[in-house]
């Protein structure tokens, strides 16, 4: 695999030459800092845009022409990840030694058609589908309270991460969405190319360097916007714990724990915290899982996760109501053994190959490819080695050391009522 | 081991015999770090009852997928369990309506892991103690599911559209069933059809295939395990009609959820092959419903539905064509339906087009080695065969048989299951 970073005036071009997939991937960011007022135009563009565009103005030219290109597909979404939020633009096509050379150009144009001609009249996007995707996203919203999963991660997120950007689902309010239309939805289209994104496009696959003249002439005439941003969310999070319960008509339970992160190292952040959560609740002989689901057959379902960018540890269980009090009880225990020599002993050496087995993962995905080349426009991200390395380093005392820096802050139970 | 060509793609695949009966796939390759491998057993939620000799085995409901619980006991199995987490392995299992799949997957020792995978399936220990304690998680999932509408309208519509099949049941079963379920039942169970000519092996990854080989021989030719005759599946006749042709059920929603059923027998089409059957039957209903067709495009733009997404399942002698949506109303959208699946077209533009998708997945499949192994094993499953010339399988489908399927079709076994608020 060869890496080439190619910076522009209006945009930075990675260009990630391997033979590994025999899909060619080309993803278009724009990136700016977090605003809560762009969530609905972030959902409403990234719908409108892959729906129809100007040549191919209908939802089936669209589809047509994609099918034709051997499945070509261009999505799109809006997404937050710390302090910024990013309109992503991602084609996929079958490497064009397995079907035509031809399709190299064509899929493209494709990606081209749908990122610069609009489905726009007189400034404005067509109002009848503009108004096909409103529903689309109404449709969204309403489906929120009957995917349990969903609303209590939502719902969670809004106390932990309190009005910070992280609090913020990327699904916008129907307040929200009535407040635009199709006219402020052009102008909004605009800014992407005014200077006020930072614009990154990632290609991975067997290419060769004459994409490069092909992407840039895509973007001839655009303006981005230079300035270094940074990922990181300096949380103040509150001393006191918050502890919240609401009832919905489903079977299971939902329950989320929250634990903030006190001054942590990189270190301590990018390596020590990995080996912490996976002894904690990633790998196949957790703490959590062996002591929750195993021995006690609390819930089916149990982990955790870190975020970050807005340092926290999650801790995330399906369980049945009766047993919120004992599961609770059993979780804190789990994590007053992440103090325990003993226990982080018998798990540690093979936490740090689980990991291992992971971070091998990353040459076989593309999306963690292609992330981790973003991703590095705006913190300092190792290289997947170097993090090998350096995971490999850490010792056992810095894990059992990092539980006197995460404290409990949100214990959050959506209760499923259905009984 | 005999070595295969996937066309196209000039991918290999190593295929064995043993003695004992028990088939062996290989795919080795350099282009990954990892490997995974897995051990399936042609046994899963769609045999309810049995008969060996004389005696005949009512199963119950979850059965093959709480037995998969057990067989993976791996809390259970202390030493297996370090031995896998200390070479930094991750080990799953799952279960569906046609077998049942205990996999590995790590970059550390192959060999190990295969041992251990093994060591896993044969050393099973399932007593009242441990089948008890597990009810308990069992039930968590069942719950899981049932919170999930998209999959609890599904497991309801089967049951609805058939009289009497496996899809009568889901394949984690009811919390009312695995209370009857007993580490006799599940013994009982894994003695019949946990045998090698019954069992496959896969492995995919970075590995020397003599030397995976051998191990596999040699772990064979220790246990010793013989072939042995299966039982014989009951089936009881199933009718062409539906059971219960509409189903309201209430949720908290605004908008509606339907999902239309269309139950017909598979003697209505001269074709044997049910791979090839499903291959014609999604470009159909892809050329009519998909975000390509005519009648999405009106769909969606007369508001009748916001989302809309069709399915092909083929249940022993029925196929079931299912469409799928979200909208605003559901009687407008049934009512639609009801029309319009009476007047499919299909143009061999279309046709031909749907092709080109078919041959992308069936070539960006090599990109992965879990879905290279999930792939073989679900065609083993399902076929109980890999087509190696796929690639021309969905090349040579043609249009005038596709017509002929097209005209075959018959509307009149429905079924119907609606969100109401």
């Amino acid at each position: 695999m060869d890496y080439k970073k190619i910076d522009k005036d209006n945009l930075t071009i990675h260009l990630i030459n391997t033979s590994r997939f025999k899909t060619i991937n080309v993803v278009v960011f724009f990136t700016r800092e977090f605003n809560k007022n762009d969530i609905v135009y972030g959902n409403l563009l990234a719908y409108n845009m892959v729906y129809s565009s100007k040549k191919y103005n209908t939802k089936n030219k669209i589809a047509i022409h994609g099918e034709e290109l051997y499945g070509a597909k261009v999505s799109s979404s809006f997404g937050l990840s710390g302090k910024l939020e990013s309109f992503v633009f991602s084609l996929d096509f079958v490497n064009p030694k397995y079907t035509d050379s031809k399709y190299m150009k064509e899929s493209l144009d494709y990606l081209k058609e749908v990122v610069f001609n609009p489905n726009v009249e007189n400034e404005e996007f067509n109002l009848e589908y503009y108004n096909i995707i409103k529903n689309d996203i109404i449709s969204k919203i309403n489906s929120i309270k009957i995917n349990p999963n969903l609303y209590a991660g939502i719902e969670y997120a809004k106390i932990m991460y309190d009005k910070t950007p992280t609090s913020y689902s990327s699904i916008p309010t129907l307040e929200e969405l009535e407040s635009i239309d199709n006219k402020k939805l052009y102008k909004f289209y605009k800014t992407l190319f005014d200077g006020s994104f930072k614009i990154d496009v990632c290609v991975l696959g067997e290419v060769d360097e004459s994409i490069v003249n092909i992407i840039e002439d895509m973007f001839k005439g655009i303006k981005c916007n230079n300035k270094k941003m940074s990922l990181t969310i300096n949380h103040k999070y509150k001393d006191e714990v918050i502890e919240k319960q609401e009832s919905l008509h489903f079977n299971q339970s939902k329950l989320y724990i929250g634990y903030r992160l006190i001054d942590m190292s990189d270190h301590e952040l990018n390596h020590v915290l990995r080996i912490y959560n996976t002894i904690l609740g990633t790998m196949n002989d957790s703490i959590l899982f062996n002591i929750v689901r195993e021995e006690n057959s609390l819930c089916y379902s149990i982990g955790s996760y870190v975020t970050k960018y807005n340092p926290s540890l999650t801790i995330y269980a399906g369980i049945n109501k009766d047993n919120y009090e004992k599961t609770i009880e059993l979780i804190k225990k789990c994590v007053d053994n992440m103090s325990d020599e003993k226990q982080v002993s018998r798990l540690f050496d093979s936490a740090k190959k689980t990991i291992n087995t992971y971070l091998n993962n990353y040459y076989d995905d593309v999306i963690s490819q292609i992330n981790t080349y973003y991703n590095r426009e705006f913190e300092s991200v190792e290289d997947v080695e170097t993090l090998r390395d350096n995971i490999n380093k850490v010792t056992i005392d810095e894990v059992i050391n990092l539980n006197k820096k995460i404290k409990l802050s949100t214990i959050y139970l959506l209760k499923g009522d259905n009984n | 081991m005999k070595k295969h060509i996937f066309e196209k793609v000039d991918e290999c695949l190593y295929s064995e015999k043993l003695s004992n009966g028990i088939n062996v796939y290989l795919y080795p390759t350099n282009k990954t770090k990892n490997f995974y491998i897995s051990i399936s057993v042609n046994y899963g939620a769609n045999i309810l009852k049995y008969k060996k000799g004389k005696k005949e085995v009512n199963v119950i409901p979850g059965s093959a997928h709480f037995l998969e619980h057990k067989v993976m006991a791996l809390s259970e199995n202390k030493e297996i369990s370090e031995r896998i987490n200390s070479l930094g392995s991750l080990a799953n299992a799952w279960t569906n309506y046609h077998g049942t799949n205990y996999n590995i997957f790590g970059s550390i020792n192959l060999i190990e892991n295969l041992k251990l995978l093994l060591d896993i399936f044969y050393n099973t220990d399932i007593n009242e103690k441990c089948v008890n304690e597990e009810k308990g998680i069992i039930g968590e999932e069942i719950d899981m599911y049932k919170d999930d509408l998209n999959s609890f309208m599904y497991s309801e519509l089967f049951n609805n559209m058939f009289h009497s099949s496996y899809v009568n049941n889901t394949v984690v079963g009811e919390r009312s069933d695995i209370e009857k379920i007993t580490a006799k039942s599940l013994n009982e169970i894994y003695s019949d059809y946990y045998v090698p000519n019954n069992t496959f092996i896969i492995v995919t990854g970075n590995f020397d295939i003599n030397e995976v080989s051998n191990v596999i021989h040699e772990y064979m030719d220790k246990l010793n395990l013989k072939q042995k005759k299966l039982p014989k599946l009951v089936k009881k006749k199933e009718k062409d009609s539906v059971r219960i042709s509409y189903q309201e059920i209430r949720r908290d929603l605004n908008d509606s959820r339907v999902k239309y059923g269309i139950k017909i027998n598979k003697k209505l089409f001269d074709i044997n092959n049910d791979n090839i059957l499903r291959y014609y039957l999604n470009i159909i209903l892809s050329c009519n419903f998909s975000a390509s067709s005519k009648l999405f495009e009106k769909y969606k733009n007369e508001n009748i539905v916001t989302n809309m997404s069709t399915g092909v399942n083929i249940i022993d002698d029925y196929v079931v064509l299912m469409i799928s949506a979200t909208c605003d109303d559901a009687n407008v959208f049934i009512n639609n339906i009801s029309k319009d699946i009476k007047t499919l077209d299909l143009t061999k533009n279309d046709f031909e087009r749907k092709k080109k998708i078919f041959l992308k997945s069936y070539i960006t499949d090599f990109d992965n080695i879990e879905d290279i192994e999930y792939n073989i094993c679900v065609s083993i499953l399902m076929e109980n065969k890999i087509d190696y010339n796929e690639y021309s399988t969905i090349n040579n489908m043609n249009y005038n048989e596709a017509i002929k399927i097209l005209k075959s079709l018959e509307f009149d076994n429905v079924s119907v299951i609606r969100t109401i608020k």
